[in-house]
């Protein structure tokens, strides 16, 4: 049943998302001359790139005039001298010139004249001293910006769709497969969770991944009596020597690993058979118990004997805080370890 | 230290150093983020410096204390994205609009206060819910725990964390000086259309997230598979994305790279990813409100013991009060908006800075990415229509949004690691109470200078010196904005998902697919990559390998990153190359 939501879930995810992304038809229009703007730019930009890296290429003496050129057309050169290796190029841009004139209130016409004289006095260059291989390269570029400007223009004075059309023409045009989409992900949800909550009740799957389940009381008495333990031998020793603070370091590390751990693993199959309000009540001083075991450990880094010993006497307060707030007679299922990463540094 | 002495934590050497090292991050992060557009991981930089000092240098401070150090400094530095990211804008808006520039730091500077106080506020509950019950990972978090236990953890443990050092900042790097390409992308050299992109990211900060994050991290994988994957092939095969011939171009690599960018992820499946957090989020709350209870229970009951670990609710119920009316103040200096919309946007400032701040809390503790510009784009769009087109009100109060968003973030993987090394959290909150705020001014103060520091304008104008991305992106959307557009359907549509999604019984499962769809997928493999190799060596060498080997190497990775980041960029800023 569980599988079957995950399956349930996904497809709608998939349908819902999908339709959801889908743009309204006015948006979709307007995508179209963005999309012919933004193709043309390309353009542009790869034409120019390829005439500025031939000019490095097939003229490395560049003369005076062919710098002045260049640095009109915005190919970087190298410095005299200098290694030769294609420049990136930077030169006019037909989008920002179309953008920033719209901006100012100018209509399609008025900004396409202007881009087009923008190209124009590019055009009008003299490109005699570049030969014909490099002039050719830049008519391409020159004609690419002049295939740009105009959908650059028509993209620059597109009126934004206010938000309310937007999303009613949506609707209109996708909200019956959106809506279907969403249907299946609740209905994949509900049987997830109601699978879920039949796992939690149910006794653990033998056959499942998960690892044999062991009583999470009982795991909780093993880790709160050990600690108990240790806070008792470290409160006994007034004068601890190097070997004592690796010692208790070691089995604190032993019971982080083989006793907490477990503890933290079974921590969703509580939540799912006692419910969030009684798994909050066990988890909240056992993290508080959990913390104080780690600060046990790093006081012994520390070589601060009397705050690792106070420190494990908190922490099985803590611990067995926890032990009374675990309903008791209903948790001989509790613990079923599955398989998380671990938090452990 | 002497077993005579009380166990140092809370101490005016961990507080003092720890605000001289976050102001001198805060200023620095400002300038990188007006440069680059980002900014660097704050608790893991603050983390490297105050152990390397305080630890290294000086031969003091317990684990604990060094941990205070890094929160107070990571807390201080955390306005400085919040800052970086939106302040700008106003600065940039105002270089078209003169009306744009009536506005003083004075309202700026209370709003980023506001937003501080409430981000840490709010972490109060939080950290019960996502670190003692949730159990997320924050693998941050985990890698600064791992730093700050280094000393007592053994030779083995040390080598490994070295070794994860070393490797990612030979990597980094590589790919920072053009040696290796920052994706690699697979797809392309296939000949699959960079629309279907199969491509991962040379970030071994984002392999060791997922391998900290291990199985719990695979709903975010699969989100971005299914966004990148199956949507957008969709969009082509079903004539969503208009055709070549319809745009009059010819298809190739241009009309490939306008379907994934433009198209596909900017105007498709980041806004929805954007509405899928968000609703999300509305069904976390709903979800854990018994967990929220039972956490807000346990406080108060541990505050009326007395000497208790944990800060009073009190302190959230007087903190919001406080940070609400410093708010409002701010709105009502930051424009003419009247009283009732000084309010209103204060109100629904203060909601949203708790809903997005869960949003971002959730997001770092599972997968270590935090979405800031997207739910700052969302608190501006709302603060912009509820102060009735106030654009400075609407980048003024932005601000609280986005430094308290930073700061619920940075905070909470604070309190991971301070549990992890069993720090008192009550003393992390005190020590961030009493100076985060130290960020704001500085942070605020370095927007100003740098603006009027060089030829003014200092940035976001072609030809100058800084480009400020994220605030030239903002005032872009704010463009749009008061032109009348909005991308009110894709959130719509998002938040439906989202809302539908939080019902299935895995905790967070809707905040990873939206974060999936947020961010580009080269992340999100790098991040799978690592969560597929954490699951292969479990299934190989078993959980306690993971604990012993597994985690010290991943947290040797988000290190490495981390400084070496940090290195490069300071390289490429004194070099001028950046």
């Amino acid at each position: 049943m569980k599988n079957l939501g995950i399956a349930i879930l996904c497809v709608g995810v998939a349908v819902s998302a999908a339709y959801g992304a889908r743009l309204s038809p006015p948006m979709r229009a307007q995508m179209v001359l963005r999309g012919e703007a933004h193709v043309r730019a390309a353009t542009t930009g790869e034409t120019q790139g390829a005439y500025c890296a031939a000019l490095v290429e097939l003229l490395p003496d560049h003369d005076a005039a062919v710098r002045a050129l260049a640095e009109a057309d915005g190919c970087e050169l190298p410095a005299e001298g200098a290694a030769d290796e294609a420049s990136d190029a930077s030169g006019p841009d037909v989008t920002a010139i179309c953008v920033a004139r719209a901006s100012t209130g100018q209509t399609f016409e008025q900004i396409t004249e202007e881009a087009r004289g923008e190209v124009a006095t590019h055009r009008d260059r003299d490109a005699s001293a570049l030969g014909a291989e490099l002039v050719e390269a830049r008519d391409a570029w020159l004609a690419a910006m002049d295939a740009e400007v105009e959908p650059a223009a028509r993209a620059a004075v597109l009126a934004p769709i206010p938000p309310a059309e937007r999303l009613s023409a949506w609707i209109e045009d996708s909200g019956i497969f959106f809506g279907l989409g969403l249907l299946l992900v609740v209905l994949g949800a509900v049987l997830g969770r109601s699978a879920s909550k039949r796992d939690a009740e149910g006794p653990t799957d033998a056959k499942s991944e998960r690892a044999p389940a062991r009583d999470f009381g009982e795991l909780l008495d093993e880790l709160r009596a050990a600690v108990a333990k240790l806070a008792e031998e470290a409160a006994a020793k007034e004068k601890p020597s190097t070997a004592d603070y690796e010692a208790l370091k070691g089995k604190i590390h032993e019971l982080v690993v083989e006793k907490v751990e477990p503890i933290v693993d079974s921590a969703p199959r509580v939540q799912s058979k006692h419910g969030i309000a009684i798994f909050a009540d066990v988890f909240s001083p056992f993290s508080s118990g959990e913390r104080y075991l780690n600060r046990a450990w790093s006081a012994l880094v520390d070589r601060h004997w009397p705050e690792a010993a106070s420190s494990l006497e908190r922490s099985a307060a803590d611990l067995a805080e926890a032990r009374r707030a675990l309903p008791t007679g209903a948790d001989a299922e509790g613990a079923a370890p599955p398989s998380t990463a671990t938090d452990r540094p | 230290m002497t077993t005579r002495e009380p166990y140092r934590e809370l101490t005016p050497a961990a507080l003092i150093f720890g605000v001289f090292i976050g102001a001198t991050m805060t200023a620095a992060f400002v300038f990188v983020g007006l440069k680059l557009g980002f900014t660097l991981p704050g608790s893991t930089v603050a983390a490297i410096l105050g152990f390397a000092v305080l630890r290294g240098a000086l031969r003091k401070g317990s684990i604990v204390e060094n941990n205070i150090n890094q929160t107070v400094a990571s807390g201080v530095n955390s306005a400085s994205a919040g800052v970086s990211f939106t302040l700008p804008a106003l600065f940039i808006l105002g270089l078209c609009d003169p009306e744009l520039r009536d506005f003083g730091p004075v309202p700026v500077i209370l709003s980023a206060i506001a937003g501080t106080f409430l981000g840490v506020v709010f972490i109060i509950p939080l950290r019960k819910q996502m670190i003692e019950l949730e159990r997320l990972r924050f693998p941050s978090g985990i890698a600064v725990a791992t730093l700050l236990r280094s000393p007592g953890a053994g030779i083995r443990q040390a080598k490994l964390l070295g070794g994860g050092f070393v490797v990612a900042a030979i990597f980094h790097v590589l790919s920072g000086v053009g040696v290796l390409h920052e994706e690699i992308e697979i797809g392309v050299m296939l000949g699959v259309p960079s629309y279907i992109p199969i491509a991962v990211g040379v970030s071994f900060a984002s392999l060791g997230a997922g391998m900290l994050a291990g199985k719990g991290g695979l709903p975010f994988v699969f989100g971005g598979m299914l966004a990148w994957w199956v949507i957008a092939p969709a969009i082509v095969q079903m004539g969503w994305a208009p055709t070549p011939e319809e745009m009059s171009v010819v298809s190739g690599e241009a009309y490939d790279g306008f379907v994934q960018w433009p198209l596909a992820y900017s105007e498709m499946l980041r806004p929805l990813g954007i509405g899928i957090l968000i609703g999300g989020a509305l069904t976390g709350v709903i979800a854990s409100a018994p967990a929220l209870r039972a956490a807000m229970r346990s406080l108060s009951s541990a505050s009326k013991a007395g000497g208790g670990d944990e800060m009073s609710p009190k302190v959230l119920y007087g903190g919001v009060i406080a940070a609400f009316v410093v708010l409002f103040i701010a709105a009502v200096m930051s424009g003419d908006i009247g009283i009732g919309r000084a309010l209103l946007t204060a109100f629904v400032g203060t909601l949203w800075l708790a809903l997005a701040g869960m949003i971002v809390a959730q997001a770092t503790g599972m997968t270590d990415i935090t979405p800031i510009s997207g739910m700052s784009l969302i608190g501006v769009t709302l603060m912009f229509f509820l102060s009735g087109g106030n654009v400075i009100a609407a980048i003024i109060l932005g601000v609280a949004v986005s430094v308290g968003i930073g700061q619920c973030a940075d905070m909470m993987q604070d309190l991971k690691s301070g549990h992890l090394i069993g720090a008192t959290p009550k003393r992390q909150q005190l020590a961030q109470f009493a100076v985060a705020w130290v960020g704001v001014p500085v942070a605020v103060g370095a927007v100003y200078l740098l603006w009027h520091g060089y030829d003014s304008p200092g940035f976001g104008v072609p030809g100058a010196e800084l480009s400020a991305p994220q605030g030239a992106a903002l005032a872009s959307v704010i463009d749009s904005l008061r032109a009348g557009s909005s991308q009110l359907d894709k959130y719509a549509a998002g938040t439906a998902i989202g809302l539908g999604l939080g019902i299935f019984p895995i905790s967070g499962v809707a905040v990873l697919v939206g974060l999936a769809m947020y961010l580009p997928f080269y992340i999100t493999m790098t991040y799978g990559v690592g969560c597929f190799a954490s699951m292969a060596l479990q299934a190989r060498f078993g959980k306690r390998w993971i604990g012993d080997t597994l985690v010290p190497v991943a947290a040797g990775f988000i290190i490495g990153e981390a400084l070496t980041s940090l290195t490069i960029v300071l390289v490429q800023l004194a070099t001028g190359a950046a």
